[in-house]
């Protein structure tokens, strides 16, 4: 029998395999900064543009066809990756001096890119006027004092309510004006009244966007200090964000987190089985679908001991190594324009930025009163950001449900979160 | 079997020693080029980029030994040794267990044999995402299959798939279940390569079927059951696709359960570490070929090669 050579030289190369891993290089030349001159009606150049949300992409490609008879030399194609593989591949096209001309930007990964130069300045593009957009929108995509991202749309956070669930209990539908305490009373009131069904009053969960960073803030608690070097996860506001929503778990009003990680908060809500989330505008299209639609509505969030909300949106941006920048900036400059914002508020997919183009997406799903997501830009802070966001988004992603939902104490495991995060933030300078 | 080697060694062919001395390479070559290009060299880089620090669109810079020194300070890291060697040595326990499912599979007369063979080697064939995200719905807390058999014999069962422990005891059961397949046709294949002949003999010496299951199958089986070990220890060492799919997102018991590949990836892909990630990956190989070379010391006591 050969087996044992065969079988050695098999394992061998199996032992190796496991211990392939990755290298990567790259240099950078210096690139030309100017935007130069804006492409004219004969421009004749081919761009591409990419996004991540496959929902949105029968509006882009409306916008595409509009920009055309505007520019009909200016060829643009569209590109959809799948959000979950978009910033990895996006930093793989970054590396190898392959971005896209014009594509679609976050709130977390957009130091990164803009810090490395791989952004160009749009703070001359000609078309893009910064008072057009939600101030706050406009900061999150500024950069030591240049804008490098025109603002496509945004979300906000309201509180999303079931009537018929909240009738049935007794309790009177959030007007706005709800504190904490409210919520967390019409919470326990569900819970308790309609225990039978299985039917939560809030259904929990570790949400940052939509949960924990507005209440932190409402606290008096943050996320990142101003300057990004610190971590406010041992605030003491923060800590009394995540306190509240331990105790509503310990006290059985909400769902455990291990509950929640099977069962998805927004999933509970939209098949009616919970009767308050607090959630962020891209709920509006999910929950269209719902079947029981017909029973919910949104309100403005809760109110802390001062007001917070979390604003969010993508951004348009160009890279600054486009072969086609004069046809990119037209391309750009129409993409920020208050037709553009029509087209995808109509389509309802997503709430444009443009001040003063939203009647379309609120007109788009008129079973909602989406016009709290709106009032509540005016207010709202930054999306949390530094340079690695995706670092200590990680550790949020980590730690959270413990914070939340133990085992430890929250002080300890939220010093636990703010410890890990620091040392990623030391690592950025 | 041995004396088929033995006899070719005795017979080599004499008369074109000198064009052996170019002709192999040319055949060996675009193999040995393959290999070189993408097994040595990034053994290599991985080497390298263990004393760098990267910047997240390339660029690199030496930072000496401090990746290391983060290795040792990493709190992660115990725990992550942990699960990834607990996994292990659950997952090799499916050893015993496939051996007893390729000698029942293998028995003489029995009938429907192709249709078993097709459905125990259906684990292999399907998707492994698509695999993990089933058993997280049997493994479903309040909905799942095991729960529902554990309460129909009256026992409350536990969040399997989002509590620290029985998470990690679920995604094992599930790489046992999975690592199945593979034993099971190896095995296959050394059973018949044992000689009908032993069993007569064993028979006529009055051996029952289970005391020749333990005097001549095993024994002899001894070498595939050996290479299964080490392929297996490798496998379980490289933990991840299917911790990461059961698991999911904002799972409270990942932070207790995650393996060292997990750890990997989340310092190279996520974390934009790649230099910190490397010392993770050397530390898997320094672990895989550590418990390697053991089982290769522990072979000559229990391995028979006859």
């Amino acid at each position: 029998m050969t087996s044992r050579r065969a079988l050695l030289g098999l394992g061998g190369l199996a032992g190796l395999s496991g211990a392939a891993a990755l290298a990567g290089c790259s240099s950078d030349p210096q690139v030309d900064p100017a935007l130069g001159e804006p492409a004219t009606k004969d421009t004749r150049a081919a761009i591409t543009y990419q996004i991540w949300d496959e929902a949105q992409a029968p509006a882009m490609q409306q916008i595409i066809d509009a920009f055309g008879e505007q520019y009909p030399g200016i060829d643009v194609t569209l590109t959809v990756t799948a959000y979950n593989s978009y910033f990895e591949r996006l930093r793989i096209q970054a590396t190898g001096d392959d971005l896209p001309d014009v594509f679609w930007m976050n709130g977390p990964n957009f130091e990164l890119y803009a810090s490395y130069g791989k952004l160009q300045d749009l703070t001359e593009l000609e078309g893009f006027d910064p008072a057009n957009y939600p101030e706050n929108l406009v900061d999150l995509y500024t950069y030591e004092g240049a804008r490098y991202a025109i603002p496509k749309d945004f979300d906000t956070i309201g509180l999303w309510y079931n009537r018929e669930l909240l009738h049935r209990a007794g309790v009177d539908e959030p007007d706005g004006s709800w504190s904490w305490q409210q919520y967390r009373d019409a919470s326990e009131q569900v819970t308790r009244k309609l225990a039978a069904d299985r039917i939560w009053g809030n259904p929990g969960g570790v949400d940052t966007q939509a949960y924990v960073y507005p209440l932190a803030l409402q606290a008096g608690g943050f996320i990142i200090s101003k300057d990004g070097t610190t971590s406010g996860y041992d605030d003491p506001g923060t800590i009394e964000a995540f306190s509240f929503l331990r105790g509503m778990i310990e006290d059985g009003i909400a769902p455990d987190v291990r509950y929640t990680t099977e069962n998805r908060p927004q999933d509970l809500f939209a098949d009616g089985r919970a009767a308050l989330l607090p959630s962020g505008t891209w709920q509006a299209a999910i929950l269209q679908d719902s079947s029981v639609k017909k029973q919910l509505d949104v309100a403005p969030l809760l109110h802390g001991k001062q007001e917070g909300n979390v604003i969010h949106g993508i951004g348009n941006v160009m890279s600054a190594r486009s072969a086609h920048k004069p046809a990119a900036s037209a391309f750009l400059a129409f993409l920020g324009s208050k037709k553009a914002g029509r087209i995808q508020g109509a389509a309802g997919a997503a709430n444009p930025a443009f001040i003063g183009a939203n009647g379309a997406f609120l007109d788009a799903l008129p079973d909602f009163d989406l016009s709290v997501f709106i009032d509540a830009a005016e207010t709202a802070q930054p999306y949390p950001v530094s340079r690695n966001t995706s670092a200590w988004n990680q550790l949020e992603e980590l730690l959270y449900p413990k914070v939340i939902g133990g085992p430890g104490a929250v002080e300890e495991n939220a010093k636990d979160l703010a410890d890990r995060m620091n040392g990623v933030l030391a690592d950025e300078s | 079997m041995s004396h088929e080697t033995a006899g070719a060694a005795v017979a080599p062919p004499r008369r074109r020693r000198r064009a052996e001395g170019w002709w192999p390479l040319v055949f060996l070559g675009p193999l040995m080029i393959g290999i070189v290009v993408f097994y040595f060299w990034p053994i290599l880089a991985t080497v390298i980029n263990s004393f760098s620090t990267f910047g997240p669109f390339g660029g690199r810079s030496f930072n000496g030994l401090a990746n290391y020194a983060e290795l040792l300070t990493d709190s992660f890291i115990p725990r992550a040794i942990l699960n990834t060697l607990i996994y292990t040595l659950i997952v090799l326990c499916g050893i015993p267990l496939a051996v007893c499912f390729a000698s029942l599979l293998n028995q003489k007369g029995l009938r429907f044999a192709r249709f078993y063979q097709v459905l125990f080697f259906l684990p292999a064939v399907s998707m492994p995402v698509a695999v993990a995200l089933v058993w997280r719905m049997i493994f479903n807390k309040e909905f799942g299959l095991v729960n529902w058999l554990l309460s129909a014999v009256g026992i409350e069962g536990p969040y399997w798939v989002t509590a620290p422990w029985w998470s990690l005891l679920a995604v094992s059961i599930v790489g046992l279940w999975a690592s199945l397949p593979l034993a099971i046709i190896i095995l296959g294949a050394g059973l018949r390569g044992i000689p009908a002949e032993l069993y007569e003999a064993a028979q006529l010496d009055g051996a029952g079927p289970v005391r020749q299951f333990f005097s001549v199958t095993v024994p002899l089986l001894t070498p595939s059951i050996f290479f299964l070990s080490i392929i297996t220890a490798i496998n379980g060492f490289q933990l991840f696709d299917l911790l990461f799919a059961m698991m999911g997102q904002a799972n409270p018991a990942m932070a207790d359960t995650q393996s060292l590949v997990y750890l990997f990836y989340s310092e190279a892909f996520r974390q934009n570490n790649q230099g910190y990630a490397s010392v993770i990956a050397l530390l898997i190989l320094a672990i895989i070929g550590l418990f390697t070379l053991l089982q290769f010391r522990l072979q000559r006591r229990w391995v028979h090669y006859e």
